[in-house]
């Protein structure tokens, strides 16, 4: 962790890498986010959230734009749709937030200028840390599977360490990386490990991705990051029809703040997942992952059960 | 051996004068390739949109010496505003061209990368049009300079000669 802590780092150009001087090897492995904010000393933020100053010089508004320009591989022009929805990854996988002022014009959001903060937070790869789970998961069998979590929760980290699973035991996976995080393609060699039998689709819309696999790669299982939005539900849908097991994630911190989104629900009404996972705020905590079958869990929301009871899916009705 | 002496002058005369002109007429070619490259990579942001290192790389080929090395030093692990950097303090071919085409090629490396990629190409096509003067005067000065220092060297060489005599 010390060293993908340092390799983030480094994204950000030697200078800023300097501020940084002063940080404790002890802090550096703990350390899940790297966060320049102009006019206030650099900071990290820990496995427990907390945020940890560091010196008493106050980072520049340059310093910030330069970091920015760094962080862009001095070409802020090839990032220009990433940094739209707000992020950047960069290589090794590591994923960058900015404090910014939004440009508009009459199409929409144009760009983004005045950077003030920067939120770069540090990719892990903890290899065999989801086999307990995964043997759990597909005991019987691949299923669709959800994976439920709020943010730093470690989704990202499960997510890429089960298409590991299953790639290294002999299924196909797809995994539709559309913000680079999980597989963190760089000149077309993955970063991390993925087993001998994934393929990995970089910067395209989940949607478009999920019909690609589909139709071109022929997995046993999609993997992809963040759902939410009706379209992206309409294309597991596709891909349920087509026989391919969808396992991804979506934010929510419980099972309450899960069934009160509207969107989870129409994800999991679509029938493509057939168990739910709840991560816990820390992957510490691990003992505390909650696998629940999809069917239970909508038939517990009574509000929903009877749209459900009437959708025709893998669960049948 | 006096007529060697005369010779030997003459001939230095003669070298001078064409050293001058080869003079303009490497800054001719100096901005003609750097037009040529602006050209190759506002088609390569347009339809490429590939990050600047990858880009130079692509560029290696070229015959421009600031461009060459810049790739050079991108594949030793600098990035691109440090490497365009040093590509200038380490280039020959610099030292032919006047100060205001310096100050564009300059610009054109500390400028580039910083913008989305309307702004790239608006930022190259800027620095393109002032190249593009600078290569008609340029253009200029050798039609118009370059005879006058082969025949001044020629000239200069026999008179020399003369008095020698």
């Amino acid at each position: 962790m010390a060293i993908r802590f340092d390799e983030a780092l480094l994204e950000m150009g030697k200078d800023i890498a300097g501020l940084y001087n002063a940080v404790p090897e002890a802090d550096r492995l703990q350390a899940q986010e790297i966060r320049l904010r102009s006019g206030s000393p650099p900071s990290i933020t820990d496995s427990n959230g907390i945020s940890i100053s560091y010196g008493s010089r106050n980072v520049s508004v340059y310093e910030i734009e330069s970091a920015f320009v760094s962080l862009c591989g001095h070409s802020v022009y090839s990032h220009t749709e990433e940094l739209k929805n707000g992020y950047l990854t960069v290589k090794g996988g590591h994923r960058a937030g900015f404090g910014c002022r939004a440009v508009y014009d009459n199409d929409g959001l144009l760009s983004i200028r005045e950077i003030s903060s920067i939120n770069l937070r540090i990719a892990r790869e903890i290899i065999g840390c989801s086999n307990q789970l995964a043997e759990k998961l597909f005991y019987d069998g691949l299923c669709g599977v959800l994976i439920v979590g709020a943010p730093s929760s470690g989704k990202t980290t499960i997510l890429r360490d089960i298409a590991r699973y299953i790639s290294e035991s002999g299924s196909k996976v797809t995994i539709c990386d559309e913000r680079g995080e999980i597989a963190a393609v760089c000149d077309g060699v993955s970063q991390f490990r993925l087993g001998r039998c994934c393929d990995v689709l970089t910067g395209f819309s989940k949607a478009q991705a999920v019909l690609r696999a589909v139709r071109c790669l022929s997995p046993r299982a999609v993997v992809c990051d963040e759902i939410g939005n009706d379209e992206e539900a309409d294309t597991l849908c596709d891909a349920l029809n087509a026989g391919v097991e969808v396992i991804a994630s979506v934010h929510a911190a419980n099972e309450k703040e899960f069934l009160c989104r509207t969107q989870c629900l129409k994800m999991l009404m679509t029938g493509a997942f057939e168990k739910v996972v709840f991560l816990p705020r820390s992957y510490k905590d691990k003992e505390q992952i909650k696998i629940m079958k999809a069917g239970d869990l909508i038939e517990n929301c009574s509000s929903c059960a009877d749209s459900y009871m009437r959708m025709p899916n893998r669960y049948g009705a | 051996m006096k007529i060697a002496a005369v010779v030997l002058i003459v001939i230095c005369g003669c070298l001078i004068g064409t050293e001058l002109k080869n003079k303009l007429s490497e800054r001719v070619k100096i901005i003609s390739e750097y037009r040529s490259n602006c050209s190759k990579l506002m088609n390569m942001i347009r339809f490429e949109r590939l990050p600047l290192d990858r880009l130079f790389l692509k560029l290696d080929n070229t015959d421009s010496d600031i461009f060459s090395l810049c790739a050079l030093y991108i594949n030793e692990g600098m990035d691109f505003h440090s490497a365009w950097e040093s590509a200038i303090k380490g280039s020959d071919e610099i030292r032919y061209l006047k100060e205001s085409e310096r100050d564009a090629i300059v610009d054109l490396g500390a400028q580039l990368g910083r913008s989305d990629a309307q702004g790239e190409l608006s930022i190259i096509s800027r620095i393109d049009e002032k190249l593009q003067e600078a290569y008609e005067d340029a253009v200029c000065d050798l039609r118009s300079k370059g005879r006058v220092y082969s025949v001044c060297g020629l000239l200069g060489g026999m008179m020399c000669a003369l008095i020698m005599i």
